[in-house]
């Protein structure tokens, strides 16, 4: 997503007719102060008796509560044996964030900063015992970003009809990937910081959720093994304090206040008959549109106030493998991402634009409690951040590139919090660097040290 | 002719070889049942289950086995059969699992199953509840519950 801004940016700036309106005003969106959440523990998933007669339930470690006994008549009963499915989850996790070289992610990071706060809280019932539905909310702040704007994560209905057939519907979060669907769920990884190349933590809004519905299911293969897979539909939308508008407004002075299109999908994995080793495929197809993109006269080469309309398409390829056996956990992926991008309907891109990204990470499980790992990324790229130009792709310019060595350590202290440290070495400049966070200009190497408490229930 | 003689103590190493492998085979899948056994409430019909199934029910991936019978996995929280039971029947580590349970939960694909504390619990659970399926050690009591083999 950042390089079809960057791109269709540049894409403008190389190819615009100055067939163009006026007036504009640019909005200076001042944040709001950013919103903590505070941890609520609710366990509605009680009573095992009197149970109905659709099955167990399935709440973790529940606390007896006799809430709603007989008296309360049939109505009463079925309430009883709706809120006793509930189930409620949440996490919360803090980082501090130390290094030197480039700020990263928008945040002072070079003076040391805590401002990197993210939380959910979600809610999931069995309605049946095919029918599910649950919903939830995030809030983080990471820097600029985020800042107290509670975002709908994920709220679906969920029908199972067979193990190879299934249905969701609602907002749902797309499968790419190993990590996708994860990427903002901290407590799920070992890793503070996901590979920035796949999971850009400041695209999360456009990357992960999909209004829309999906087809999944299990199907057991003759030649061996088990087929996972998951197709999708639907339409995505950047959210107005993800770090898309930002930068672009940062970089090109272009203030933009909505983005979105269709998009679908599909991951498909193989489990395959070797004990811990899947491997697996993602693609999307996605068609972002900006009708409405105010580009000021101070701020173009044309020194005219401009209305834009940006047209995108960006398709994604993700080849994925990962081993888990015992106390080992390996994997790597690889990602083909090429774009297009048009000013009202013209394409003015040259062809050939693309990200290109792989990793390779390991993960040992030294103790029950102690996971030590590492990993290498690296990304590389047609686009980029430091000028306000087009050039060919130059391998040995850190501005297309960026290579990423990580070292982390998580302990979980018990089942209810966790810690973790992370240290990352990055050459190059093709991820994660705001401007206005660097403004005496971007360097060839970064490193940053992270530290993290975690809470979930 | 020392050719001949070669191909025949080939011929039996190689016999002894997959004898050799034959009793490991035997008395690994020995110690798999012999290390938990897998139990039922007395409302599912099925007498047996398939490794595979009983991986898929506890991974979430379905919540009914082949002959119909809903059913809902309950755990241990730790101990050795738990230990035992999530490295064979799911090929995962304990905190792997979790993991797993986790990434359900927070992207609402799955529910965190029942968890209770050891073979004790997990057997009054299962004598108890309506579709509930567990395991717990071999030579643990299992009153009230069904035995399913695990084919």
């Amino acid at each position: 997503m950042q390089g079809n801004f960057k791109l269709a940016v540049l894409a403008i700036v190389l190819g615009l007719t100055p067939g163009l309106r006026a007036q504009l005003s640019i909005p200076d969106p001042s944040p709001s102060p950013h919103a903590n959440l505070d941890s609520v523990t609710l366990n509605l998933a009680a009573v095992e008796d009197e149970r109905g007669s659709s099955g167990a339930t399935a709440a973790s470690d529940s606390a007896d509560s006799s809430a709603s006994g007989g008296s309360g008549g049939e109505k009463t009963g079925l309430a009883h044996a709706f809120l006793q499915r509930v189930q409620v989850h949440g996490n919360l996790a803090q980082s501090v964030v130390y290094g030197s070289g480039n700020n990263f992610l928008t945040m002072d990071t070079n003076d040391g900063t805590a401002k990197w706060t993210e939380g959910s809280i979600n809610l999931r019932t069995a309605i049946t015992e095919n029918f599910h539905a649950g919903v939830q909310v995030h809030d983080y702040m990471m820097g600029q970003l985020g800042r107290g704007n509670v975002m709908l994560d994920w709220a679906y209905g969920d029908y199972r009809v067979k193990q190879w057939l299934g249905f969701r519907g609602g907002k749902i979060k797309a499968p790419m990937g190993l990590f996708n669907d994860t990427s903002d769920t901290d407590v799920v990884h070992n890793w503070a910081l996901l590979p920035q190349g796949f999971y850009e933590a400041e695209y999360r809004s456009y990357n992960i959720p999909v209004i829309g519905g999906e087809i999944y299911g299990n199907v057991k293969l003759p030649v061996g093994g088990e087929v996972a897979y998951q197709l999708f539909g639907g339409q995505r939308s950047v959210a107005s304090n993800d770090g898309t508008f930002l930068l672009t407004r940062q970089l090109y002075g272009i203030v933009i206040s909505a983005d979105s299109g269709y998009t679908y999908g599909g991951d498909i994995k193989w489990r395959t008959p070797i004990k811990g080793f899947t491997a697996g495929v993602s693609f999307d197809n996605s068609r972002p549109f900006t009708p409405h993109a105010l580009w000021p006269a101070n701020a173009n080469p044309y020194g005219v106030p401009l209305v834009l309309r940006i047209d995108s398409a960006i398709s994604r390829q993700i080849y994925s493998v990962d081993y888990q056996r015992g106390k080992l956990e390996l994997a790597a992926e690889g990602k083909i991402e090429p774009h297009w991008v048009a000013n009202d309907g013209v394409p003015v891109l040259p062809t050939g634009s693309w990200r290109h990204a792989w990793y390779v990470m390991g993960a040992y499980h030294v103790t029950g409690k102690l996971t030590a790992g590492s990993y290498f990324s690296r990304s590389t790229g047609t686009s980029y951040i430091a000028t306000f130009s087009w050039a060919a792709y130059d391998p040995s310019n850190p501005n297309y590139y960026s290579d990423d060595t990580v070292v982390n350590a998580r302990y979980d202290i018990n089942r209810f919090f966790y810690v973790k440290l992370e240290g990352h070495y990055i050459d190059g400049d093709l991820n994660s660097f705001f401007p206005a966070t660097n403004p005496n200009g971007l360097q060839k190497v970064t490193r940053l040290g992270i530290a993290r408490l975690g809470f979930v229930f | 002719m020392e050719s001949h003689f070669m191909k025949i103590k080939t011929m039996k190493n190689l016999k002894s070889i997959l004898m050799a492998v034959a009793i490991l085979a035997l008395a690994s899948s020995y110690a798999l049942a012999g290390g938990v056994k897998v139990i039922a409430n007395s409302s599912v019909k099925a007498d047996s289950v398939s490794a595979d199934e009983l991986k898929s029910v506890f991974l979430e991936e379905t919540s009914s086995l082949r002959d119909g019978s809903h059913v809902e996995p309950v755990l241990a929280k730790g101990g050795a059969a738990h230990e035992a039971f999530v490295k064979d029947y799911l090929g995962k580590s304990d905190a792997a699992l979790q993991t797993y349970y986790r990434s359900l939960v927070f992207t609402g694909k799955g529910s965190m199953p029942k968890t209770v504390g050891g073979d004790a619990e997990i057997a009054a659970y299962v004598a108890k509840t309506k579709g509930a399926i567990g395991y717990v050690s071999a030579g643990a009591s299992a009153e009230g519950t069904k035995v399913l083999e695990v084919k």
